[in-house]
């Protein structure tokens, strides 16, 4: 098709009615297999909480569940990362992606058994990393701690995911590929390509010891950065104008964002290894990128601001706008800080500190974590026919969360800084620098708490709705319209 | 091993490569099938006739009740 044959509306036929039909038709496609996708990616969530909150006592309560194996912090602690990690933000990400790529393409799942039985060896492979790491048998390379089998069936269980999209895309009605859809598919298919290098190049073929921390740290960083954003920010380009009903400020900026974090953020993850006995110009290249990173996150936060102008009041009345545009600020925020934290001045500072812990929770959580919870709200609804049973639910929720993640943020960057500027004092005892950070680590366990807490009244509400414990709206989608 | 790892260094840059080689080709067929063209029209794929641009599509559940 040339240029001047692309036809930009391609829904200029659809009547009101057509429109609906195909909404329809569309989620009663999609209701199994993504719902199958968001309940288990939950209870993932909630055990890897309840994981978060036993290794986080244990920084300031050494003593605490310390009399069993299987409970020690070595165990816990990456047993957490993991079932976060592909438990509750892959499997989220793969069920909002999915829908959205749906929806955008117009094109209904056309293999709900082959995704059903990718989400449910999705959860084998969980299962089989979580007790792989809890029996001590972690591969102690952090963001892979899965032992390989594990990674074994997590990447054949993906593959489903990838016929999918592809399937969705070739079915998809003419026109332009909107943003969400160029993220979400080039994220489908670089997760996998990610990790299956990372996995034969460090366990099934591992190469030599000093090249196995860039091999791990360019998957671990770019495991955020290539699947984890782009399907955050496909959720923050789609949800943000569909629910205020206004197009975006800018589609060329959009573009601009999507193709700089195409051909930039690759070149991330070296900078892990600042310090570390490595070529310095492989260490420069992951500084640059991570620099360069500016011009996509100023572009998508300009973006989304700009859209946001005039609109801000939606977020009185719309539950999921409240967590994608929290997650929208969050993602700017954290790709700021990243990128000074790749500056070898600061690094050195924050570097094996908690302020590092601090910025990765900013990612993981605040970004990936509350646009997963913001998208979920939109779509169950839309699956199941069945209103969320609460607003005042879903206020605590977004509220314990929010100012959790938030207060988690501050409190621990401050004690990551002054960890920091401890440990590069010669004159400070190494115990002193781990005394020092003790009221910080308590106050993280108490913004774990509240997280927590927000992630069981989540659990609840969803509950109620796929019990059929909660109104029915007998409409593809429930909502009255509101005034723009 | 010196030797080993600047080849195994070179193989991840190959990979690397490969993940910016998909790029390019996505950015390629796209220029290629005109999806640079009209661009600022693409913002309109979230909206259909059923879900009309103005209309918002949103709001707590007590809301409406």
């Amino acid at each position: 098709m040339t240029s001047a044959s692309l036809p930009y509306n391609e829904h200029h036929q659809e009547t009101p009615e057509t429109g609906v039909r195909l909404r329809v038709e569309v989620d009663r496609a999609a209701r199994e297999p993504i719902t199958a996708l968001f309940v288990t990616a939950v209870f993932w969530l909630l055990l890897g909480s309840v994981l978060a909150l036993v290794s986080s006592i244990k920084m300031h309560m050494p003593g605490f569940l310390a009399d069993a194996a299987w409970l020690t912090f070595g165990r816990v602690r990456p047993g957490h990362l993991d079932t976060v990690i592909y438990g509750w933000a892959s499997a989220s990400s793969m069920g909002a992606g999915l829908w959205m790529m749906s929806r955008l393409c117009r094109a209904p799942i056309r293999y709900r058994r082959l995704l059903l039985a990718s989400a449910a060896l999705w959860n084998v492979g969980n299962a089989i990393g979580l007790v792989g790491v809890l029996a001590g048998w972690s591969t102690s390379v952090e963001w892979l701690e899965y032992p390989p089998l594990a990674a074994l069936v997590l990447t054949v269980a993906f593959l489903p995911v990838m016929v999918e999209a592809v399937s969705m895309v070739r079915r998809r009605q003419p026109g332009h590929v909107y943003v969400s859809q160029w993220y979400i598919l080039a994220g489908i298919f670089w997760f996998p390509w990610l990790y299956a290098t990372a996995q034969v190049l460090i366990f099934w073929h591992p190469v030599s010891g000093p090249a196995q921390p860039p091999v791990n740290w360019w998957f671990a960083h770019n495991v955020l950065g290539l699947w984890f954003t782009p399907v955050g920010l496909a959720a923050a380009y789609y949800f943000i104008p569909k629910i205020i009903g206004k197009p975006l400020h800018s589609y060329y900026l959009s573009m601009v964002g999507f193709w700089s974090l195409a051909f930039f953020y690759a070149w991330n993850g070296m900078h892990h290894l600042i310090g570390g006995p490595f070529p310095a110009w492989l260490i420069s290249v992951s500084v640059v990128a991570s620099v360069m990173m500016f011009v996509p996150v100023i572009t998508v936060a300009v973006n989304h601001h700009l859209t946001m102008r005039g609109s801000f009041g939606a977020l009185r009345w719309s539950p999921t706008l409240r967590f994608v545009v929290f997650a929208a600020m969050s993602y700017t925020l954290v790709s700021f800080q990243g990128s000074l934290m790749a500056i070898r001045s600061l690094n050195r500072l924050t570097h094996f500190t908690h302020y590092t812990i601090a910025h990765a929770h900013l990612g993981m959580y605040a970004f990936v974590t509350m646009m997963m919870f913001g998208a979920i709200y939109y779509i169950v609804p839309r699956l199941t026919g069945r209103e969320w049973p609460s607003a005042t639910a879903i206020k605590a929720h977004f509220w314990l969360c929010a100012i959790g993640v938030i207060f988690y943020w501050l409190e621990l960057s401050i004690g990551g800084f002054l960890q920091g500027l401890a440990l590069l004092d010669e004159k400070v005892p190494f115990i002193a620098t781990v005394k020092l950070t003790l009221p910080y680590l308590e106050l993280r366990s108490l913004a774990g708490c509240m997280m927590t807490l927000g992630h069981f009244i989540f659990a609840w509400s969803l509950w109620r709705v796929l019990a059929g414990h909660t109104a029915a709206t007998g409409k593809a989608t429930l909502l009255a319209p509101q005034p723009a | 091993m010196a030797i080993h790892t600047e080849s195994v260094l070179a193989l991840v840059f190959l990979v690397l490569l490969g993940i910016l080689g998909s790029a390019l080709l996505m950015f390629w067929w796209a220029a290629s099938v005109g999806q640079f063209e009209n661009i600022e029209d693409g913002s309109r794929a979230v909206f259909d006739a059923g879900e009309p641009e103005g209309q918002t599509t949103d709001s707590f559940p007590d809301s409406h009740r």
